[in-house]
């Protein structure tokens, strides 16, 4: 009896703080910093609309060789290719991805230049397809669009990874765009299309894969550079407002870093910012 | 409409799970454990519409006598005809585990193992002493690969001072490594959520095939 | 002359990497091991801590890929808690990983004399990602389906009653042997308060050694290096220890070529800048 009473009072849930949230370390400061972002960025973007003056952001060098990138393949007679595998609709590498896409695609519609897509997520692919359709409306070329280049191969790792190493070895893609999360076929992918010659823009978050993409690719988009792309390339005011927010919070995190060492030099024992950001 | 109601069940959505994942009487309701049990769901009919999507697209093919249609055909026979024999025999039977053991498993793995190959030709391309900061990345990477090796104790053992080959190595991973890692965490971090909080606001929206 | 030491053809280059990856396997040379303190040894001594009826979950998120670095970690840490009388339960988080793995951990139990549904249970692969494992944090059987890889109901399996919940009152670790994702960032996430220990590919252990300052991890093993380790700090050298040979070959044939092309680079380009090109 008693060792049920100890085990029923061990599983009951604990306390919550203050009164409501949820008694897990950090969601008060993670609450906090949330909803700090989120005004951050709604105080941004009404400076966009208002018309006032942003910071300016810095520039990427892998974003700004897009067009030059496609001008290349154009001139050769040559497609882009622009593939990603692993991310599925859920993921916010996708929504990344879509700013590209949009983007290349536009560029491609204009240049009158071939883009092939291989996506490997049978969800993404319908979402890419109408991305492109999209892109190539606007640039007013709509019959230009070929849906049979919107491919899906399903992701499985190395059947997806071996399926479009044979598909850059036949298409000879003059530019290529390796954009998402990445795995152990970066190298593979990486070096397959340098070894056609193909001018190679990788971005990823997966710090594993980013000394091989440095290795093989042109240009390298790392960690938070991926995101940026589509409000850098949009040249959105408002969408810039937000990597400006980001960047904001950003310098905030800095701060706390420096707060904390400064915190701990003073008195190790006392571990303030720890236990305050475990709130 | 047909953007609206997609951005808007967007916002309504991630509302809901920001409440449900913060409050504490929504979890001792078990509102995650019942939302959770839709997503699980959903997740499962997702992929019948990926066997749709994949048929649609093989069929139109085969159809309009695509290049490589045959291989379309192919493709529709070894993915029904290894579901329809998973789905009657079970998955214990002999030769659904045959196809999966004698041929998926050894066939990833030499795909994988080719990725050694074009490390190699990859590093020897790389790796060139262009200049000073290209230098440190070689000499860091030299240094790595023999600490990761029996070799580099022989070279200078990890009992010795500032715990050999290996010892550095590990400094190496620790210190540097560990900060620009974490540096890229947080910068990916905000960057995502700089995303996340453009789809809620619903000014990001080229997934439903708007121009922003 | 110079230049051709910059350009080495790639067939040549892999020519050489095949010579050395299967030389050391049919010869071995039997290099010895040194166990990497900041790694391995935490692991080790993490398991070693762990009392008799403790339960651990082993998390298998790697596909057939990744069996030569990864497998070799999971038969010795399962040497390690069977040695220790801890109870193991399989789950995967890739499909693929948990039905290539299945007979080999089958095996390995029973080499061990691991009574199945007593000493351990494979719950197999559970779809549906994240919101299965939280689920199954607090109701395990519902997340489950109640049901183990071979379709046996949890109520016939003993150790399975002990379990209710993916809580750190029930299982004293997690061990996760991972070569993507979803893999330790589930774990990390949203089960910050169980002890987690990972097994990872070598590609992936740059980034994820910070989790280790951090207490995230309590122990990480890495690649086939810290399976060899690990199976000298148990003392039973297998399969990993045996390849240590052949990686030892390649890396020493990858600086190698690196010295070779970074001596016809810079011979080059000091012979180009004398001819004033």
């Amino acid at each position: 009896m008693l060792q049920t009473l100890i085990l029923a009072a061990e599983s009951a849930p604990k306390e919550p703080k203050l009164g409501i949230f949820v008694n897990v370390d950090g969601a008060i400061s993670g609450l906090i910093v949330s909803i700090f972002l989120m005004i951050l960025t709604y105080v941004m973007i009404n400076l966009a609309r208002s018309g006032r003056p942003l910071p300016e952001i810095r520039k990427l060098p892998g974003l700004d060789s897009i067009d030059e990138s496609i001008g290349r393949a154009t001139e050769m007679g040559r497609p882009v290719l622009l593939a990603n595998r692993s991310d599925g609709v859920s993921s916010v590498h996708s929504f990344a991805l879509w700013g590209y896409l949009s983007y290349v695609a536009n560029i491609c519609a204009m240049y009158d230049t071939r883009l092939i897509n291989v996506a490997g997520s049978y969800l993404s692919v319908a979402v890419n397809e109408e991305v492109i359709r999209q892109a190539y409306l606007q640039a007013g070329r709509p019959d230009a669009f070929n849906p049979d280049d919107v491919r899906y191969i399903p992701g499985d790792q190395w059947p997806w990874t071996a399926a479009v190493a044979g598909l850059v070895r036949r298409e000879q893609p003059a530019t290529t765009m390796w954009i998402g999360y990445w795995y152990a076929e970066s190298m593979l992918l990486a070096e397959v299309a340098a070894q056609i010659g193909s001018i190679q823009i990788a971005a990823t978050t997966n710090t594993a894969q980013i000394p091989f993409f440095i290795a093989a690719c042109d240009y390298v988009l790392i960690g938070e550079e991926e995101y940026a792309a589509s409000a850098y390339l949009s040249k959105e005011p408002v969408l810039t407002a937000t990597i400006v927010a980001a960047d904001i919070g950003k310098l905030v995190v800095l701060g706390v870093v420096l707060l904390g060492v400064i915190g701990q030099l003073i008195n190790p024992e006392a571990n303030f910012m720890v236990k305050a950001l475990k709130f | 409409m047909k953007q609206q109601v997609p951005a808007i069940l967007t916002t309504v959505m991630a509302i809901i799970m920001f409440l449900v994942i913060m409050l504490q009487p929504l979890q001792e309701m078990g509102a995650e454990a019942s939302i959770n049990r839709w997503f699980q769901m959903m997740g499962t009919v997702a992929l019948f519409m990926g066997i749709w999507n994949l048929t649609r697209m093989h069929m139109s093919t085969i159809k309009k006598k695509r290049t490589n249609w045959l291989f379309s055909i192919w493709l529709l026979i070894v993915m029904y005809g290894y579901m329809i024999l998973g789905m009657t025999q079970g998955n214990q039977n002999t030769i659904y585990r045959w196809f999966y053991d004698a041929l998926i498993v050894p066939i990833s793995s030499t795909m994988f193992a080719t990725v050694a190959f074009y490390i190699v030709s990859g590093a020897y391309r790389a790796f060139r002493v262009r200049n000073s900061e290209a230098a440190i990345m070689m000499i860091c990477a030299v240094w790595v690969m023999l600490a990761n090796v029996p070799i580099g104790d022989f070279i200078w053992s990890s009992q010795g001072w500032l715990g050999g080959m290996q010892g550095v190595a590990n400094w190496l991973a620790n210190v540097p490594n560990s900060a620009v890692s974490r540096a890229i965490s947080v910068g990916t971090f905000f960057g995502a959520m700089a995303t996340q909080l453009r789809i809620f606001l619903g000014i990001e929206r080229r997934h439903l095939g708007m121009s922003n | 002359m110079w230049e051709k030491l910059a350009n080495i053809d790639n067939r040549i280059l892999y020519l050489f990497v095949v010579l050395c990856l299967i030389i050391p396997i049919i010869k071995p040379i039997g290099m010895p091991v040194s166990i990497n303190e900041d790694l391995t040894l935490p692991f080790y001594e993490f398991i070693d801590s762990l009392s008799e009826g403790d339960i651990v979950l082993f998390d298998i998120a790697y596909s057939a890929s990744n069996d030569t670095e990864l497998t070799p970690m999971v038969k010795a840490v399962m040497e390690h808690c069977a040695k220790k009388g801890v109870k193991i339960v399989v789950a995967g988080q890739w499909e693929s990983g948990i039905y290539f793995t299945e007979s080999i951990i089958e095996k390995k139990a029973e080499e061990l004399g691991l009574i199945y549904g007593e000493d351990w249970v494979n719950i197999g692969f559970k779809a549906g990602e994240t919101a299965t494992w939280r689920l199954m944090r607090t109701k395990f059987w519902e997340g489950a389906m109640g049901r183990d890889i071979n379709d046996v109901s949890f109520e016939d399996l003993p150790l399975m009653h002990r379990i209710q919940g993916l809580d750190p009152e029930t299982f004293a670790a997690i061990i996760c042997f991972t070569s993507g994702s979803p893999g330790d960032g589930t774990w990390i996430t949203y089960f910050p308060d169980i002890p987690l220990l990972t097994g990872q590919v070598s590609v992936q252990v740059a980034s994820r050694i910070r989790y280790l300052q951090t207490g995230q991890m309590k122990g990480l093993l890495a690649g086939m290096r810290g399976a060899a380790e690990y199976e000298q700090l148990i003392g039973h050298l297998d399969v990993a220890t045996k390849l240590m040979d052949a990686q030892t070959l390649s890396h020493l044939l990858v600086i190698l070529f690196i010295i070779l092309g970074n001596i016809g680079y810079l011979v080059g380009k000091r012979q180009n800048a004398h001819a004033g090109y």
